[in-house]
């Protein structure tokens, strides 16, 4: 009996919707951006990619809604129409609540890696936290359009063959570029955590979103690690170091919030070039008491891909669980030749991870997360050279953690254990 | 004093709970308070001009068996009256146009269908999640379609559930439990 009523329900409802389903839109004569004191409304209304003069349904303005809730400097937004001039036409609100002007995304979950078998290797899986913004700085909106931020920023790349390091960082993002939907940012880094000093290095971004959910972005990234001349048994040689990478990424993100999202999907696919020079001097055969230069090349191509889906089971709990893969072809080539290495075209890591999360209140929670390192690449054995000796392990990580977002950052605190076999 | 102050605290309370009735072929039905309505967050989404969704979700048997059922209202800004709509547990729509406020608390109050069941007695849990926007458009309709089916042909997975109201994918304004005991004669 019931599943009989439970069958005709179902076809019930679709044959009432194939026939009356019917779409409300509206057009927005205007759009009206209040409750701003230092988020420019200009860039909120260009983020929310809706322009004046246009019709939108329900679906276009909660996708814009989702849209401007994914925005480092907007906490919340809420949507109202209002009467336009004619019948039919509308004033479009946007109530925003901004965040603070001085912000902080701060990750403090230090790891227990259970060192008795291979090395583990730490990867950065939380697609939500990836993020060009600097992780602690001030921001400011200038010109209408225009974003100011100054502050301290970590690198965080999957790939071996690529430094990760933190910088101080000075940048200007410019929103709506010529009317267009496009965006760019420039910054200037000054790496203070990397294999050297550093040097100011500049870095480029600019994207456009395709739609509401998909973004292109492109990044070209030339740090300076060191560029200086010593003298070692009365000659000079030039020392330099430095990493130029470019970047292209397709973003999906139906996500509802940044770096604590508890619903909705992220899927990124980043193809990759990386090169590396480095100069400097060594001691080596047939004269190993006589320093002598050598020049140091590595090429790197690599693909990451993260797919993530966020579930909310209640108003308290939400589970996730995505994937993350990354394949190289890294080419390393040295002067005077030690060996020259060309690995091809191979998997450099396949993570799986599941993460469950209960809000506490309403701007904390904790966080339990696990992943299982399929495939890694020995960093300690290969280290920059990638292809030289790479042998694959597999580990298990696991992290627990208590989160706060609030209007002044995202804070991150919690412990980690890790052990490979 | 102390006496007039429980009473007023007991009422409050009372405003706020909703009733459950017990219908014929064991089909239960709640009649929603107009108190809901005037929760501040919901007031405001009602004043928005757009729509506002309730996903009503019950649960029995331990939480094997589901069903759910949806509420949506919009206030047209031009004309000026309420559009309503509302898909009971087994599909039954129905729609309006009300002409006031007090029409629309009045069509609110009246049952709402939220289940069946083959048993004499059933304790049932119900959630009322109140969400910004509506879930008629597009695909986000045809998951809603898909997924309300699987979850009234009593599969019962909470994270089926969850999805009707992950599917609208907005963070919700408000929500309601209940726990009820329903006796069919």
């Amino acid at each position: 009996m019931l599943r009989r009523l439970f069958t005709a329900f179902a076809l019930t409802l679709i044959a009432s919707f194939a026939t009356a389903n019917e779409i409300t839109s509206f057009f927005i004569e205007r759009i009206e951006v209040r409750n701003t004191t230092r988020v420019s409304p200009k860039i909120v209304v260009a983020e929310s990619l809706l322009r004046e003069g246009n019709t939108y349904s329900e679906a276009d303005l909660r996708a814009a809604s989702l849209r401007l809730a994914r925005l480092p400097f907007v906490l919340s937004s809420e949507y109202s129409l209002e009467k336009g001039s004619q019948r039919g036409r509308y004033i479009l609100v946007i109530s925003v609540t901004e965040t603070k002007p001085f912000f902080f995304l701060l990750d403090a979950r230090p790891t227990v890696i259970d060192d008795e078998g291979p090395r583990t290797i730490e990867y950065e899986v939380d697609p939500s936290s990836q993020t060009k913004d600097a992780a602690l700085g001030f921001r400011w909106f200038v010109g209408g359009r225009g974003v100011v931020h100054a502050g301290a920023t970590a690198r965080r790349n999957r790939q071996a063959f690529t430094t990760n390091y933190s910088a101080w960082e000075a940048g200007y993002t410019q929103y709506g570029i010529l009317g267009t939907r496009a965006f760019a940012t420039f910054n200037l880094r000054l790496p203070f955590d990397s294999p050297a000093e550093g040097l100011l290095s500049p870095q480029f971004v600019t994207g456009i979103p395709l739609t509401t959910n998909q973004t292109l972005t492109l990044d070209y990234e030339d740090t300076n690690f060191r560029r200086d001349t010593i003298r070692i048994k009365g000659i000079d040689f030039d020392r330099q170091d430095s990493e130029r990478l470019i970047s292209l990424a397709w973003t999906y993100d139906t996500t509802n919030e940044p770096f604590i999202p508890t619903s909705g999907t992220i899927v990124r696919v980043a193809p990759l070039r990386a090169m590396r020079d480095r100069s400097s001097f060594r001691f080596a055969l047939p004269n190993p008491t006589v320093p002598s230069g050598y020049a140091q090349h590595i090429n790197g191509y690599g693909l990451d891909f993260i797919a993530q889906h966020y579930w909310e089971l209640s108003d308290a709990d939400s589970v996730s669980a995505g994937v993350i893969a990354g394949w190289a072809d890294v080419e390393d080539k040295q002067h005077p030749r030690v060996f020259s290495t060309d690995i091809g075209w191979r998997p450099a890591y396949q993570i799986v991870r599941a993460g469950y999360a209960r809000a506490l209140r309403r701007d904390t929670r904790l966080e339990f997360d696990a992943r299982v390192i399929a495939q890694q690449t020995n960093v300690q054995e290969g280290e920059a050279a990638f292809g030289v000796a790479p042998t694959h392990h597999h580990s298990l990580q696991t992290s627990a953690a208590w989160v706060k977002r609030t209007d002044w950052g995202t804070l991150r605190l919690g412990l980690g254990y890790a052990w490979s076999y | 004093m102390v006496l007039l102050i429980r009473a007023l605290f007991v009422a409050a309370i009372a405003a706020k709970q909703p009733t459950f009735v017990a219908q014929s072929d064991r089909v239960v039905a709640v009649i929603l308070p107009a108190s809901l309505l005037s929760e501040p967050d919901v007031q405001r989404q009602l004043n928005s001009g757009l729509t506002i969704t309730f996903i009503l979700r019950s649960q029995w048997g331990g939480g094997a068996l589901a069903a759910a059922a949806r509420i949506e209202i919009r206030y047209d800004l031009w004309d000026e009256v309420w559009l309503v709509r509302r898909i009971e547990f087994d599909g039954k729509e129905t729609r309006d146009r009300l002409a006031s406020r007090d029409s629309l608390d009045n069509w609110w109050s009246t049952p709402a269908r939220i289940g069946a069941t083959t048993s004499d007695r059933v304790t049932l849990n119900v959630t009322l999640t109140a969400l910004p926007f509506s879930a008629a458009e597009g695909e986000d309709t045809r998951q809603w379609i898909a997924k309300s089916g699987g979850v009234t042909a009593g599969s019962g997975s909470p994270l089926i559930t969850a999805l009707i109201g992950t599917t609208l994918n907005a963070k919700p304004i408000h929500a309601w439990k209940w726990r009820t005991e329903i006796a069919f004669r």
